[in-house]
C-alpha cells in the first residue's frame, strides 16, 4: 500500500500551521489586483491579510482565478513521484471549477503513473469548512486506513460539516456572484447581518437575518451550539476576514460559555474567500448534524 | 475546394487560423456575462487555451501526432471551465483520430463525435445550453449529414454551430434573464468559423454572429387535440377572380353570395371590385364556401384558420400568466427618489408616491394590487394617516389576500423590509415577522416649522428647525445640527445597532456628515449608514434600529 498525500486548495484557509501539523499542501490559485496575477498563499508570501483586506475596505476588487491546469500537474506529479497516492480536497464545485479541472488533468497525468491513484472530491464546502475535511482525511490517513476508507469517510463527512458565517456586508459577495439568494435578501441591508451556510450542494446561502453585529455573533454561535455533535471530542473552527482582536475575544468567549468542545482554533480567511466574501466576514465551524437545507437552483 | 483528407499540417493550420479569429471577438465574448459587469473572461480564457493549441511545433505530418501535441497543449493552457471544457473537447477529437495518418469525412465524424464524449465527461454536472450543448448538437447534425468535401463539413457544422448557439437561452433561464447566448459556445462558433476560414481561403473578420434573437412565435398546435370540439368554426377567407368561362362578371350580385353565406356562418364582410372578389366568413364548413364560390371563379389565395385553435392559444397564454401571479408582493407608500430606490432595492415591488401631505387614493392602492398580480400582498402605508385607507382598501379587494402591515413611519418601513424574508413560512408567519421587525425601532424627523407654537412643552418659533420623535416635538433649535442631536439623543442610542440617517431633499450634506461622526465618537457600536432619501418637508429623517 501506498503513502496517502492530502491535497487541498487556496479555499481551504489552512493556516501554514495546520499545513505542517498535518501535512497538507495545497494546489495554488490565484488573486488578480490591478492587472497582476499572484499565487494565492494561505502563508501570505504575496502580501499580509492586512493589506489584502485593507484594498478591498478602500472599495477596490479583487479577482480570483481557479487552479490553472499547470498548477495541478505540478503537484500531482510532485507527489506521484515521490510514490504516494493522492486524494484532493477541493473547494466546492458551485464556488470554484477546480475540482473539476483536477479531474481532468488527474485522467491526463495518470497515464505516466499507471499504478498510481488520484481521486479529486468536491468538498461540498469553502473556506475552512473544506480544510477541515482535509485535516479529517489527514487524519484517517496517519491512523493508517486504506485508501478508499479515507476517500469514503471524507465523502460521507462533507454534509456533517456545520458552517455559520456573518458578514458585515455583502457588497463583495454580490460582486463575485458567490452567494445565491433572491435579489430582495441581498438588498441594502443596513445593519441587518446574513447568517450565511455551505448548503447541502455546497452554495454559499443566507439562511436568515439578524439585526446588529454582535447579535449576529450570538446567532451563529447559538445556531453551532444546536447542530454541533460530540463538541468534546472535536476543535471548532473560528476563521475571519481581519476582524479586530476585541471582536474574536468577544466570538471565542461567546464560544467557549456556549459550546464545551475541545479546543478552539482561530485562523484568516485567506486570500481567494476573502475576496468572495469581504473584510470582517467571521464565522464558526464544527462537525454535527448532517445538513439537508437545499437553496432553490433557480436563484 | 474540394479537400478529401486532412493532415496533421493542415489541422494545425486550421486550429491556428480558429485562434485567430477568436482573438478578434475576443471581447465581444468576454462580454457575454450573465452579471451586468465587464469582469468575463470566457473569450480571454478560450483564447489562452487554444492559443496554446496553436503554438504547437509540428514536425510530423501524422495527424494522429500533431492532433495529440493539440490536444496536450491546450490541456497545459486551459484556464477557467470552458478552456477546461474545450481542451477536453480536442483531447476527444485527438483519441478519434489516433494511429491516422490522415483523417477522412467519417474519420472527423467519429473524432467529433469522440469529442463531445469526452468534453461532458469531463464535466461533473454537465449543464445544457452551454458550449457542450453547440458542441454536441453541432457533431450530432454533422454525423447524420453526407458530405462531398472536407470544406462542406465544416460549412455545414459552422450553420450548425450557430443556430445551437442561438438556442443556448432557452435551454438555460439565466441566459434568457440576461439577455445573452452562452459565452463559452459563442467561443466555439468563432473557432470553427475561424477553421472553415482556413479551408476556404478567406480571411477572418470581426463580424459578429452572437446576438440573442428573439424566438419567433409559431403555432402550437397541440391546443387541438384528437378529442378537442370545434366550438369556434373557421376564419375563412377568400380571394376570388370570376370566370367569364362560369358567370358574367358584370351582372355578378354579391347580395345573393351574402345571402347564401349567412346560411352557413356569422361575420359576414364581401365585396366586388372589378372581377375580383372578397369574403370574409366565420364558419364552420369552409368547404361549403369554397364549393359555392367556385361556380363563379377560381380562388387567387384562400386563408381558413382554426378559431377554436386561436381561442384555445388565448386562453393558454391568460393561464400562463395566472401562473406568471406571484406568490407575494410588496408595496410601499413613499417619496423621495432616494428612499423608493432603495425600498427596490430592499424587495418593494410598487412604490405608491405619496406621504404626509399626499396621501394616495383607495382607487390608486386598488390599481396598486391589481398591477401586484400576487395571491398575497403586503402593503405598507408608512405614514399613521394612510393605514387606515390602506385598511379600507385592502377590505374592498377581493383578487389577492391583502395585508396591511401597520408602518407609520419610513423608518417602519426600513426596519421591516430589512429584515423581510419571504421564504421564512407561509403568509401568517412573514405577516408576524414584519410586525415584530419594527418593534424597537425609532424615527425622528427633522424639519422647519412653519409657524411659532408651544407643543408638548417647547417653545417653537416660525423658521425654526425642530425634531419630531413619534408624535411628539422632542427638540427645536436655530440650527438644525443641534436639533437633530437633541432628538438623537432620545431615541436610546447605545440600545440599537445602527443608525440611518435619511437626507431630504433640502437637507445639508455636511449635516449628516457631522451628525455620523458624532455617532462614531461617541456610540461605537452604533452602526451608521447615510443616504440621500430626497424626501419632501424633513430635512433628515433619523432611523435607530
Amino acid at each position: 500500500m501506498k503513502k496517502i498525500k492530502v491535497l487541498t486548495d487556496s479555499c481551504s484557509d489552512l493556516s501554514g500551521e495546520l499545513l505542517t501539523k498535518y501535512d497538507i499542501d495545497y494546489a495554488r490559485m490565484s488573486t488578480i489586483y490591478q492587472g497582476q496575477e499572484k499565487p494565492a498563499s494561505l502563508t501570505w508570501e504575496e502580501y499580509t491579510p492586512q493589506e489584502l483586506y485593507n484594498i478591498m475596505r478602500k472599495g477596490e476588487r479583487i479577482t480570483t482565478a481557479q487552479v490553472t491546469t499547470q498548477e495541478f500537474m505540478r503537484i500531482f506529479k510532485e507527489y506521484l513521484s515521490k510514490d504516494y497516492d493522492i486524494i484532493y480536497i477541493g473547494c466546492s464545485s458551485k464556488q470554484s471549477g477546480s475540482v473539476n479541472t483536477g479531474t481532468v488533468v488527474a485522467k491526463d497525468v495518470l497515464k505516466d503513473f499507471a499504478d498510481s491513484k488520484i481521486t479529486c472530491i468536491d468538498s461540498l464546502n469553502a473556506c475552512i469548512g473544506e480544510g477541515m475535511l482535509a485535516i479529517y482525511a489527514a487524519e484517517l490517513a496517519a491512523a493508517g486506513k486504506s485508501y478508499e476508507d479515507v476517500v469514503n469517510e471524507t465523502l460521507a463527512a462533507r454534509n456533517r460539516v456545520n458552517q455559520y458565517v456573518t458578514v458585515h456586508s455583502l457588497d463583495a459577495l454580490k460582486r463575485a456572484g458567490r452567494v445565491k439568494a433572491s435579489s430582495a435578501f441581498l438588498g441594502n441591508l443596513m445593519g441587518v447581518k446574513p447568517i450565511l451556510i455551505s448548503d447541502a450542494n455546497g452554495y454559499q446561502t443566507p439562511i436568515k437575518k439578524v439585526r446588529g453585529r454582535s447579535t449576529s455573533f450570538e446567532e451563529i454561535v447559538t445556531l453551532l451550539a444546536a447542530t454541533i455533535e460530540n463538541p468534546s471530542d472535536q476543535t471548532v473552527y473560528l476563521a475571519h476576514a481581519d476582524c479586530n482582536a476585541e471582536e474574536l475575544e468577544m466570538l471565542k468567549k461567546m464560544v467557549m460559555e456556549k459550546i464545551k468542545c475541545k479546543d478552539i482554533c482561530t485562523v484568516y480567511i485567506g486570500p481567494i474567500i476573502g475576496a468572495s466574501i469581504g473584510p470582517d466576514a467571521i464565522g464558526v465551524w464544527g462537525f454535527g448534524k448532517e445538513i439537508t437545507y437545499k437553496v432553490s437552483e433557480a436563484k | 475546394m474540394n479537400t478529401k483528407f486532412l493532415t496533421g499540417d493542415m489541422l494545425l493550420e486550421m486550429v491556428r487560423s480558429g485562434a485567430e479569429c477568436l482573438q478578434l471577438h475576443c471581447d465581444e465574448v468576454n462580454d457575454l456575462n450573465v452579471f451586468p459587469i465587464p469582469d468575463g473572461d470566457t473569450g480571454s480564457n478560450m483564447f489562452m487555451t487554444i492559443q496554446g493549441g496553436a503554438n504547437t511545433e509540428c514536425s510530423v505530418e501524422k495527424i494522429s501526432d500533431t492532433a495529440q501535441s493539440i490536444a496536450h497543449n491546450m490541456l497545459l493552457s486551459a484556464r477557467g471551465n470552458s478552456g477546461v471544457i474545450l481542451s477536453q473537447l480536442f483531447a476527444g477529437i485527438a483519441d478519434g483520430l489516433k494511429g491516422l495518418e490522415s483523417a477522412g469525412i467519417s474519420d472527423l465524424e467519429n473524432a467529433c463525435k469522440m469529442g463531445v464524449e469526452r468534453a461532458y465527461s469531463s464535466v461533473l454536472t454537465p449543464t445544457e445550453g452551454t458550449i457542450l450543448t453547440v458542441a454536441k448538437e453541432t457533431s450530432n447534425a454533422v454525423c447524420k449529414e453526407d458530405f462531398d468535401c472536407i470544406e462542406e463539413v465544416f460549412e455545414f457544422s459552422l450553420d450548425e454551430a450557430k443556430k445551437a448557439l442561438e438556442k443556448t437561452p432557452e435551454q438555460l433561464e439565466v441566459l434568457k434573464q440576461a439577455g445573452v447566448v452562452d459565452s463559452g459556445g459563442a467561443g466555439l462558433v468563432y473557432i470553427i468559423e475561424g477553421m472553415q476560414n482556413f479551408l476556404t481561403g478567406k480571411k477572418s473578420t470581426g463580424r459578429s454572429v452572437v446576438a440573442a434573437p428573439a424566438p419567433a412565435e409559431s403555432l402550437n398546435v397541440d391546443l387541438f387535440t384528437a378529442d378537442s370540439e370545434l366550438g369556434f368554426g373557421y376564419c375563412t377567407e377568400l380571394l376570388i377572380r370570376l370566370q367569364n368561362r362560369k358567370c358574367n362578371p358584370d351582372e355578378f350580385d354579391i347580395n345573393s353570395l351574402i345571402e347564401y353565406l349567412n346560411g352557413l356562418g356569422d361575420s359576414i364582410v364581401a365585396f366586388k371590385d372589378g372581377t375580383i372578389v372578397k369574403l370574409h366568413v366565420h364558419t364552420k364548413t369552409p368547404q361549403k364556401v369554397l364549393d359555392y364560390c367556385q361556380q363563379f371563379g377560381e380562388f387567387l389565395k384562400v386563408k381558413i384558420e382554426n378559431m377554436q385553435l386561436q381561442h384555445n392559444e388565448v386562453v393558454a397564454n391568460e393561464q400562463a400568466k395566472e401562473t406568471e401571479r406571484k406568490q407575494y408582493a410588496i408595496i410601499a407608500v413613499a417619496n423621495g427618489e432616494g428612499i423608493k430606490q432603495e425600498l427596490t432595492d430592499f424587495g418593494a415591488d410598487i412604490i405608491i408616491d405619496g406621504g404626509q401631505t399626499m396621501n394616495p387614493s383607495a382607487s390608486e392602492l386598488i390599481a396598486a394590487f391589481d398591477k401586484a398580480n400576487a395571491q398575497t400582498i403586503f402593503v405598507l402605508p408608512n405614514n399613521g394617516n394612510i393605514i387606515l385607507a390602506a385598511k379600507q382598501a385592502a377590505e374592498l379587494y377581493k383578487k389577492s389576500d391583502v395585508r396591511v402591515i401597520p408602518t407609520k413611519n419610513i423608518g417602519d418601513c426600513y426596519s421591516v423590509l430589512s429584515m423581510m424574508d419571504l421564504e421564512a413560512g407561509d403568509a401568517d408567519a412573514i405577516e408576524q415577522n414584519m410586525n415584530e421587525s419594527m418593534v424597537g425601532t425609532l424615527t425622528a424627523e427633522i424639519s422647519k416649522s412653519i409657524r411659532s407654537t408651544q407643543m408638548d412643552g417647547i417653545d417653537v418659533r416660525e423658521g425654526e428647525y425642530i425634531g419630531i420623535l413619534g408624535k411628539k416635538i422632542v427638540s427645536s433649535d436655530t440650527d438644525c445640527y443641534d436639533t437633530a442631536l437633541a432628538a438623537l439623543k432620545l431615541m436610546e442610542p447605545n440600545e440599537h445597532s445602527s443608525l440611518i440617517i435619511l437626507r431630504g431633499k433640502t437637507g445639508d450634506e455636511a449635516v449628516a456628515t457631522d451628525i455620523a461622526s458624532f455617532v462614531r465618537q461617541n456610540y461605537p457600536r452604533l452602526e451608521v449608514y447615510e443616504s440621500f432619501g430626497g424626501q419632501n418637508v424633513y430635512d433628515f429623517i433619523l432611523v435607530v434600529n
